[in-house]
Protein backbone atom coordinates (compact mmCIF):
# COMPACT_ATOMS: atom_id res chain seq x y z
CA UNK A 1 0.00 0.00 0.00
CA UNK A 2 1.60 3.09 -0.68
CA UNK A 3 0.97 5.48 1.89
CA UNK A 4 4.08 8.02 1.26
CA UNK A 5 3.12 11.60 3.23
CA UNK A 6 4.56 13.03 0.01
CA UNK A 7 2.35 16.68 1.14
CA UNK A 8 5.37 18.51 -0.93
CA UNK A 9 3.40 19.87 -3.78
CA UNK A 10 0.86 21.86 -1.54
CA UNK A 11 1.48 24.69 -0.62
CA UNK A 12 2.74 25.79 2.81
CA UNK A 13 -0.12 26.77 4.79
CA UNK A 14 -2.16 23.79 2.66
CA UNK A 15 0.81 21.61 3.56
CA UNK A 16 0.85 22.60 7.72
CA UNK A 17 -2.89 22.53 7.84
CA UNK A 18 -2.61 18.94 6.42
CA UNK A 19 -0.40 17.79 8.24
CA UNK A 20 -2.50 18.67 11.45
CA UNK A 21 -5.64 17.57 10.15
CA UNK A 22 -3.71 13.84 9.33
CA UNK A 23 -2.16 13.77 12.97
CA UNK A 24 -5.54 14.17 14.60
CA UNK A 25 -7.90 12.38 12.01
CA UNK A 26 -5.56 9.60 12.75
CA UNK A 27 -5.81 9.72 16.54
CA UNK A 28 -9.44 9.10 16.57
CA UNK A 29 -8.95 5.65 14.82
CA UNK A 30 -9.21 4.04 18.13
CA UNK A 31 -11.82 1.20 18.26
CA UNK A 32 -13.87 0.09 21.01
CA UNK A 33 -15.04 -3.24 21.58
CA UNK A 34 -17.79 -3.37 19.78
CA UNK A 35 -16.80 -1.87 16.63
CA UNK A 36 -13.73 -4.30 16.42
CA UNK A 37 -16.22 -7.10 16.96
CA UNK A 38 -18.51 -6.19 14.15
CA UNK A 39 -15.45 -5.22 11.81
CA UNK A 40 -13.51 -9.10 12.97
CA UNK A 41 -16.71 -10.41 12.04
CA UNK A 42 -16.67 -8.51 8.72
CA UNK A 43 -13.74 -9.25 7.84
CA UNK A 44 -14.29 -13.00 8.86
CA UNK A 45 -17.18 -13.16 6.07
CA UNK A 46 -15.12 -11.15 3.52
CA UNK A 47 -12.14 -13.77 3.83
CA UNK A 48 -14.66 -16.63 3.56
CA UNK A 49 -16.57 -15.10 0.52
CA UNK A 50 -12.78 -15.26 -0.98
CA UNK A 51 -12.64 -19.49 -0.58
CA UNK A 52 -15.82 -19.81 -2.00
CA UNK A 53 -15.55 -20.95 -5.87
CA UNK A 54 -16.65 -17.85 -8.07
CA UNK A 55 -20.64 -17.71 -8.38
CA UNK A 56 -22.17 -16.73 -11.69
CA UNK A 57 -23.50 -13.64 -11.71
CA UNK A 58 -27.22 -13.47 -11.65
CA UNK A 59 -27.73 -10.97 -14.43
CA UNK A 60 -26.66 -13.44 -17.11
CA UNK A 61 -29.61 -15.17 -16.65
CA UNK A 62 -31.60 -12.83 -17.81
CA UNK A 63 -30.17 -12.55 -21.02
CA UNK A 64 -29.71 -16.48 -21.43
CA UNK A 65 -33.51 -16.86 -20.64
CA UNK A 66 -34.70 -14.08 -23.46
CA UNK A 67 -32.49 -16.05 -25.77
CA UNK A 68 -34.43 -19.06 -24.56
CA UNK A 69 -37.69 -17.50 -25.15
CA UNK A 70 -36.92 -16.05 -28.60
CA UNK A 71 -35.83 -19.67 -29.60
CA UNK A 72 -38.67 -21.26 -28.37
CA UNK A 73 -40.89 -18.54 -30.60
CA UNK A 74 -38.81 -19.35 -33.72
CA UNK A 75 -39.50 -22.94 -32.96
CA UNK A 76 -43.15 -22.70 -32.26
CA UNK A 77 -44.51 -19.59 -34.61
CA UNK A 78 -43.97 -20.99 -38.12
CA UNK A 79 -46.14 -23.52 -37.97
CA UNK A 80 -48.97 -21.71 -35.73
CA UNK A 81 -48.78 -19.16 -39.03
CA UNK A 82 -48.38 -21.64 -42.28
CA UNK A 83 -51.97 -20.61 -43.49
CA UNK A 84 -51.96 -18.55 -46.44
CA UNK A 85 -53.40 -15.00 -45.43
CA UNK A 86 -56.83 -14.11 -45.95
CA UNK A 87 -58.11 -18.20 -46.55
CA UNK A 88 -60.13 -19.25 -43.50
CA UNK A 89 -57.85 -22.10 -41.97
CA UNK A 90 -58.39 -25.54 -42.64
CA UNK A 91 -58.68 -27.55 -39.13
CA UNK A 92 -56.38 -30.42 -39.37
CA UNK A 93 -58.40 -34.16 -38.85
CA UNK A 94 -56.65 -37.17 -37.79
CA UNK A 95 -56.70 -40.86 -39.67
CA UNK A 96 -59.03 -41.39 -36.15
CA UNK A 97 -61.40 -38.61 -36.84
CA UNK A 98 -62.19 -40.03 -40.48
CA UNK A 99 -62.56 -43.10 -39.45
CA UNK A 100 -65.10 -42.15 -36.52
CA UNK A 101 -67.04 -39.84 -39.66
CA UNK A 102 -66.89 -43.05 -42.30
CA UNK A 103 -68.75 -45.01 -39.32
CA UNK A 104 -71.49 -42.38 -38.65
CA UNK A 105 -71.89 -42.07 -41.92
CA UNK A 106 -72.56 -46.16 -42.46
CA UNK A 107 -75.86 -46.92 -43.37
CA UNK A 108 -75.85 -49.76 -40.97
CA UNK A 109 -77.76 -49.00 -37.12
CA UNK A 110 -75.63 -48.78 -34.06
CA UNK A 111 -76.96 -51.54 -33.14
CA UNK A 112 -75.26 -53.67 -35.78
CA UNK A 113 -71.88 -52.15 -34.28
CA UNK A 114 -72.95 -53.46 -31.19
CA UNK A 115 -73.09 -56.86 -31.52
CA UNK A 116 -70.33 -56.75 -34.63
CA UNK A 117 -68.62 -60.34 -32.31
CA UNK A 118 -71.64 -62.15 -33.03
CA UNK A 119 -72.50 -61.18 -36.72
CA UNK A 120 -69.15 -62.14 -37.19
CA UNK A 121 -69.63 -65.43 -35.37
CA UNK A 122 -72.66 -66.14 -37.54
CA UNK A 123 -70.56 -65.40 -41.11
CA UNK A 124 -68.16 -67.62 -40.34
CA UNK A 125 -70.51 -70.44 -39.79
CA UNK A 126 -72.32 -69.39 -42.63
CA UNK A 127 -75.86 -68.95 -40.90
CA UNK A 128 -76.07 -64.28 -41.79
CA UNK A 129 -77.75 -65.45 -44.65
CA UNK A 130 -80.76 -67.48 -43.04
CA UNK A 131 -81.33 -64.27 -40.82
CA UNK A 132 -84.69 -62.20 -41.52
CA UNK A 133 -83.71 -58.40 -42.67
CA UNK A 134 -84.49 -56.26 -39.90
CA UNK A 135 -87.17 -54.36 -41.54
CA UNK A 136 -88.89 -57.66 -42.80
CA UNK B 1 -4.60 -16.58 -7.63
CA UNK B 2 -2.39 -13.53 -8.01
CA UNK B 3 0.64 -13.01 -5.64
CA UNK B 4 -0.25 -11.69 -2.59
CA UNK B 5 -4.25 -12.32 -3.32
CA UNK B 6 -4.43 -14.46 -0.28
CA UNK B 7 -6.81 -14.80 2.23
CA UNK B 8 -3.82 -13.81 4.57
CA UNK B 9 -3.33 -10.77 2.75
CA UNK B 10 -6.86 -9.83 2.59
CA UNK B 11 -7.32 -10.14 6.26
CA UNK B 12 -4.24 -8.34 6.75
CA UNK B 13 -4.91 -5.71 4.64
CA UNK B 14 -8.77 -5.30 5.90
CA UNK B 15 -7.55 -5.32 9.63
CA UNK B 16 -4.84 -2.11 8.75
CA UNK B 17 -7.86 -0.57 6.66
CA UNK B 18 -10.70 -1.01 8.98
CA UNK B 19 -10.31 1.73 11.30
CA UNK B 20 -9.88 4.04 8.92
CA UNK B 21 -12.80 3.31 6.47
CA UNK B 22 -14.96 3.27 9.73
CA UNK B 23 -14.37 6.74 10.63
CA UNK B 24 -14.32 8.05 7.31
CA UNK B 25 -17.75 6.27 6.87
CA UNK B 26 -18.89 7.74 9.93
CA UNK B 27 -18.34 11.51 9.16
CA UNK B 28 -20.44 10.99 6.20
CA UNK B 29 -23.27 9.22 7.82
CA UNK B 30 -23.29 10.78 11.41
CA UNK B 31 -24.16 6.87 12.60
CA UNK B 32 -21.80 4.59 13.99
CA UNK B 33 -24.11 1.17 13.40
CA UNK B 34 -25.02 2.29 9.61
CA UNK B 35 -20.68 3.20 9.23
CA UNK B 36 -20.15 -0.47 10.67
CA UNK B 37 -22.55 -1.70 7.92
CA UNK B 38 -21.33 0.12 4.89
CA UNK B 39 -17.79 -0.98 6.00
CA UNK B 40 -18.73 -4.68 6.57
CA UNK B 41 -20.53 -4.67 3.10
CA UNK B 42 -17.62 -2.75 1.38
CA UNK B 43 -15.11 -6.08 2.79
CA UNK B 44 -17.26 -8.13 1.44
CA UNK B 45 -17.97 -6.27 -1.80
CA UNK B 46 -13.59 -6.49 -2.13
CA UNK B 47 -13.79 -10.02 -1.09
CA UNK B 48 -15.89 -11.27 -3.76
CA UNK B 49 -15.46 -8.97 -6.60
CA UNK B 50 -11.52 -8.25 -6.52
CA UNK B 51 -10.42 -10.92 -3.88
CA UNK B 52 -8.57 -12.31 -6.79
CA UNK B 53 -6.66 -9.17 -8.00
CA UNK B 54 -3.39 -8.50 -7.13
CA UNK B 55 -2.99 -6.97 -3.37
CA UNK B 56 -1.62 -4.18 -4.42
CA UNK B 57 -4.53 -2.95 -6.39
CA UNK B 58 -7.07 -3.33 -3.12
CA UNK B 59 -6.69 -0.23 -1.20
CA UNK B 60 -7.81 2.28 -3.92
CA UNK B 61 -10.38 -0.39 -5.22
CA UNK B 62 -11.31 -0.84 -1.25
CA UNK B 63 -11.76 2.80 -1.19
CA UNK B 64 -13.64 3.26 -4.59
CA UNK B 65 -15.96 0.67 -2.87
CA UNK B 66 -16.59 2.82 0.66
CA UNK B 67 -17.19 6.03 -1.30
CA UNK B 68 -19.88 4.18 -3.55
CA UNK B 69 -21.67 2.77 -0.46
CA UNK B 70 -21.62 5.43 1.86
CA UNK B 71 -23.07 7.17 -1.83
CA UNK B 72 -25.74 4.30 -2.17
CA UNK B 73 -26.29 5.53 1.90
CA UNK B 74 -26.72 8.84 1.96
CA UNK B 75 -29.41 8.23 -1.52
CA UNK B 76 -31.35 5.67 0.27
CA UNK B 77 -31.42 8.40 3.44
CA UNK B 78 -32.67 11.37 1.31
CA UNK B 79 -35.55 9.15 0.09
CA UNK B 80 -36.23 7.99 3.43
CA UNK B 81 -35.98 11.05 5.13
CA UNK B 82 -38.91 12.46 3.17
CA UNK B 83 -41.19 10.25 4.59
CA UNK B 84 -39.87 9.87 8.07
CA UNK B 85 -38.32 12.48 9.49
CA UNK B 86 -39.61 13.00 11.97
CA UNK B 87 -39.18 10.05 13.30
CA UNK B 88 -35.71 9.75 12.99
CA UNK B 89 -35.64 12.45 14.91
CA UNK B 90 -37.19 11.30 17.54
CA UNK B 91 -35.41 8.26 17.71
CA UNK B 92 -31.76 10.66 17.80
CA UNK B 93 -33.05 12.28 20.93
CA UNK B 94 -33.61 8.90 22.48
CA UNK B 95 -30.08 7.66 21.83
CA UNK B 96 -28.59 10.89 23.13
CA UNK B 97 -26.51 9.97 26.31
CA UNK B 98 -27.44 12.00 29.22
CA UNK B 99 -25.75 15.23 29.70
CA UNK B 100 -23.74 14.08 33.22
CA UNK B 101 -22.41 11.61 30.65
CA UNK B 102 -21.44 13.94 28.13
CA UNK B 103 -19.47 16.78 30.57
CA UNK B 104 -16.38 15.55 30.64
CA UNK B 105 -14.53 15.50 33.53
CA UNK B 106 -12.78 18.28 34.15
CA UNK B 107 -10.84 16.77 37.73
CA UNK B 108 -8.85 14.56 35.38
CA UNK B 109 -5.23 16.05 34.43
CA UNK B 110 -4.98 17.67 30.91
CA UNK B 111 -9.32 17.28 30.55
CA UNK B 112 -9.63 20.39 29.42
CA UNK B 113 -6.87 20.46 26.99
CA UNK B 114 -8.45 17.25 25.88
CA UNK B 115 -12.02 18.73 25.80
CA UNK B 116 -10.35 21.96 23.71
CA UNK B 117 -9.02 18.86 21.23
CA UNK B 118 -12.11 16.76 21.02
CA UNK B 119 -14.13 20.20 20.41
CA UNK B 120 -11.55 20.77 17.49
CA UNK B 121 -11.65 17.36 15.67
CA UNK B 122 -15.52 17.70 15.82
CA UNK B 123 -15.29 21.18 13.78
CA UNK B 124 -12.53 19.68 11.49
CA UNK B 125 -14.88 15.70 11.33
CA UNK B 126 -18.24 18.50 10.79
CA UNK B 127 -16.66 20.27 8.29
CA UNK B 128 -14.99 17.53 6.61
CA UNK B 129 -18.95 15.95 6.51
CA UNK B 130 -20.43 19.32 4.91
CA UNK B 131 -17.68 19.08 2.37
CA UNK B 132 -19.03 18.21 -1.66
CA UNK B 133 -18.88 14.47 -2.22
CA UNK B 134 -15.77 14.45 -4.13
CA UNK B 135 -13.71 17.50 -2.19
CA UNK B 136 -13.92 15.27 1.09
CA UNK B 137 -13.09 11.62 -0.92
CA UNK B 138 -9.97 13.76 -2.12
CA UNK B 139 -8.97 15.01 1.43
CA UNK B 140 -9.86 11.35 3.11
CA UNK B 141 -7.69 9.45 0.62
CA UNK B 142 -4.71 11.97 0.13
CA UNK B 143 -4.15 13.68 3.32
CA UNK B 144 -5.85 11.43 5.54
CA UNK B 145 -5.03 7.77 3.99
CA UNK B 146 -2.15 9.24 2.63
CA UNK B 147 -2.13 7.58 -0.65
CA UNK B 148 -0.46 9.11 -3.62
CA UNK B 149 -1.83 11.28 -6.20
CA UNK B 150 -1.95 8.55 -8.55
CA UNK B 151 -3.76 6.23 -6.13
CA UNK B 152 -6.35 8.72 -5.46
CA UNK B 153 -6.42 9.29 -8.99
CA UNK B 154 -7.03 5.35 -9.15
CA UNK B 155 -9.58 5.12 -6.32
CA UNK B 156 -11.88 8.61 -6.97
CA UNK B 157 -11.53 7.31 -11.27
CA UNK B 158 -10.53 10.59 -12.37
CA UNK B 159 -7.32 12.35 -13.14
CA UNK B 160 -4.42 13.16 -11.36
CA UNK B 161 -5.33 17.07 -12.36
CA UNK B 162 -8.73 17.05 -11.13
CA UNK B 163 -7.48 14.78 -7.92
CA UNK B 164 -5.06 18.39 -7.19
CA UNK B 165 -7.84 20.28 -7.70
CA UNK B 166 -10.68 19.04 -5.71
CA UNK B 167 -7.63 19.17 -2.74
CA UNK B 168 -7.07 22.82 -3.27
CA UNK B 169 -10.86 23.25 -3.05
CA UNK B 170 -11.04 20.90 -0.12
CA UNK B 171 -8.73 22.15 1.80
CA UNK B 172 -8.93 26.09 0.89
CA UNK B 173 -13.18 25.26 2.26
CA UNK B 174 -12.38 23.58 5.36
CA UNK B 175 -9.76 26.17 6.42
CA UNK B 176 -12.29 28.58 5.40
CA UNK B 177 -15.02 26.87 7.80
CA UNK B 178 -12.42 26.61 10.30
CA UNK B 179 -10.69 29.70 10.33
CA UNK B 180 -6.99 30.28 10.27
CA UNK B 181 -7.05 30.03 14.37
CA UNK B 182 -7.47 26.21 13.99
CA UNK B 183 -5.46 23.74 15.59
CA UNK B 184 -5.30 20.47 17.74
Amino acid sequence: MNTTTDLADLPAADRAFAVMARQGLRASEALDYVESARLAAGRQRAVAAMLEPARRPGWLLAPAGAALAVALLIAVLPSRLAVTPGLPAVPHVNANEVAALEWAADEAGPEFYRDLEFYQWLEQHGKLESLPEPNA
Amino acid sequence: MAEGASPQGLNSFLLQAQARALRVAEISTRSRDDALDIVQDAMLHLARAYGRRPADEWPPLFHRILENKIRDWQRRQTVRNRFFFWRQEREEDDDAPPPEERAPDLAIPDATERLMQDEAMLRLKSALAELPARQREAFVLRIWEGLSTDDTATAMGCSDGSVKTHLARALANLRGKLGESWSL
